[in-house]
């Protein structure tokens, strides 16, 4: 594997940190190119801010978990891990753990919260009573 | 366009979950038995060909090289990942042949995940955006990308919970079933509808078996120049159509982020393998898919236009993937059930399967094989077909 993302994913890992979630858009051409490349997967700019968003998202997709596979510290089965699709940018994917075993629905609105955990900051979600197509975006 | 090259030498170490030796082994033990039935020596290997991540590590070309005495080679070269990585091995080396720059060429592949069972874990680890984004979230380790793409493609399709499980039942039941007649496959206990559903969930809705294998095991594979083949067989096999296709395949751009159920990189390896090869379709005997997760299984046969989208259901039901099936599909039993050897023992089985030599198992008529392997960002799609020998 080449061209990974290595040290780039600290800015992220930052704002977890500090209770934000910060995604990288490329400076020269508005992309959201995440996981972050060194080049913009878009139009090869290395240059790109890190933008917070608000949270809020839809259910991509979700498994419950029985058996662990790969050990998370801290981490016991059973337990439900989704990804979810950033509303304020198109395409970004985030995986995020569930704070309950209530099954979540595809496609319906939700919010990452960062939360600290023993095998290091990461996100959960949270339903939220609004409309997919209602979501406040990022103009 | 040049004469094609002939699959003169097939060699295997089969695979089992412990074998007691190293991967370097069991690739020399492959190698040993591919020379041998091309009718060959090792100095007359000109050329070597490997996939690029798992071998370079495990077993790589220039140790096997100076062990097995393959004092000629002149041309080497390494393909790409793992199973896209191992097709295209073999292509590179048809071609390579096929060029007039060798006689013969080998290619191999050898691992020892059934002994080292954290080998999957730990390549996917190593790539940060696992370990430093989705590990924490608990979004670790590929059963779980499987089961949401499974859960993502119902969504799509619009399937119920139950028509997912019945199609997942069928592919896992079909593997195993073909499994049963391979002599030497590894798991050889029996599969029905109950015996699934009482198979423990691990990441809902994948249960264990719809979770691949894991294997000790090799396989080594020789072509030759159509003038040099001292095989003396009947018939040969030659490869009249590969390609490879790759969306970014780092790390950047894992399962998480990819457009799943579709599979791109296959849609478009397969539309350049089929129309190199003349071919259509319709063509093809059997094929032999990477099946690291039954859902695996599923997603390709609509990529490669086998099954209309949304409509795997429908194909794969009932007996329709067992080797004596309407779609002989992963007819050794394929990840699920014959070895993890990452796609290698696809290529092994469709060089057997057209040779005639596949036993119980044989596809009757079966002249040309479809094999496929990569079901992420890079995927290699490869026709292999049954030619008289000249």
């Amino acid at each position: 594997m080449s061209g990974g993302t290595a040290g780039m994913l600290e800015p992220y890992v930052a704002g977890l940190r500090e209770g934000r979630i910060i995604i990288p858009r490329c400076t020269a051409c508005a992309h959201w190119d995440w996981y972050p490349h060194r080049l913009c997967a878009h139009c090869t700019s290395e240059s790109r801010d890190w933008i917070t968003v608000s949270g809020l998202g839809v259910v991509h997709t979700w498994t419950q978990v029985e058996r662990i596979v790969v050990p998370v510290l801290g981490l016991s089965a059973p337990y439900i891990v989704a990804l979810i699709e950033l509303a304020d940018a198109p395409g970004v994917r985030i995986p995020a753990r569930s704070r309950d075993l209530s099954r979540p629905e595809i496609g319906s609105a939700v919010r990452l919260r960062p939360i600290p955990t023993p095998a290091g900051p990461t996100t959960e979600y949270c339903s939220v009573n609004v409309d997919v197509d209602e979501l406040p975006r990022l103009p | 366009m040049s004469e094609r090259a002939i699959i003169t030498g097939l060699g295997q170490a089969a695979p089992v979950r412990r074998s007691g030796r190293s991967a370097a082994e069991l690739a020399a033990a492959s190698i040993r038995a591919a020379i041998a039935d091309a009718g060959i020596g090792g100095a007359e290997i000109a050329a070597v060909v490997t996939e690029s991540s798992v071998t370079p590590q495990l077993a790589p070309a220039s140790e096997i090289m100076t062990a097995l005495g393959l004092s000629r080679v002149h041309t080497s070269a390494s393909s790409t990942p793992t199973g896209a990585g191992i097709l295209h091995a073999l292509g590179i080396a048809c071609a390579i042949v096929e060029s007039g720059r060798a006689d013969h060429a080998l290619t191999y592949f050898a691992v020892d995940w059934g002994s080292r069972a954290q080998g999957p874990a730990e390549y996917h680890h190593a790539m940060s955006a696992k370990a430093v984004v989705e590990e924490p979230a608990g979004f670790a380790g590929p059963p779980l990308y499987f089961a949401m793409a499974a859960r993502r493609y119902a969504h799509v399709h619009g399937l119920s919970e139950h028509a997912l499980e019945e199609m997942l039942a069928a592919v896992a039941i079909g593997a195993r079933t073909n499994a049963l007649l391979h002599p030497d496959a590894q798991l050889r206990k029996p599969l029905d509808s109950a015996g699934y559903l009482g198979s423990p969930v691990i990441a809902a809705p994948l249960r264990r078996d719809d979770c691949c294998l894991l294997s000790d095991g090799a396989v080594a594979i020789v072509v030759s120049r159509a003038g040099a083949d001292r095989s003396e067989r009947d018939t040969g096999v030659v490869v009249p159509g590969w390609s490879w296709a790759s969306e970014r395949t780092d790390d950047a751009s894992f399962y998480a982020q990819s457009s799943l159920p579709e599979l791109p990189a296959a849609t478009a390896a397969m539309q350049d393998a089929i129309s190199q090869a003349g071919m259509s379709r319709a063509d093809i005997d059997l094929v032999e898919l990477y099946d690291c997760f039954s859902i695996a299984t599923v997603l390709q046969l609509e990529a490669l236009g086998f099954a209309k989208s949304g409509n795997a259901a429908e194909f794969t039901e009932g007996d329709s993937l067992f080797s004596t099936g309407a779609h002989p599909t992963n007819t050794h039993g394929g990840l699920l059930a014959h070895g993890y050897l990452l796609g290698a023992n696809h290529l092994a089985e469709a060089i057997v399967q057209l040779r005639g030599e596949a036993g119980d198992r044989q596809v009757p008529g079966a002249e040309v094989a479809m094999i496929g392997a990569g079901p992420g960002r890079q995927y290699t799609a490869l026709l292999m077909e049954r030619v008289a020998s000249p």
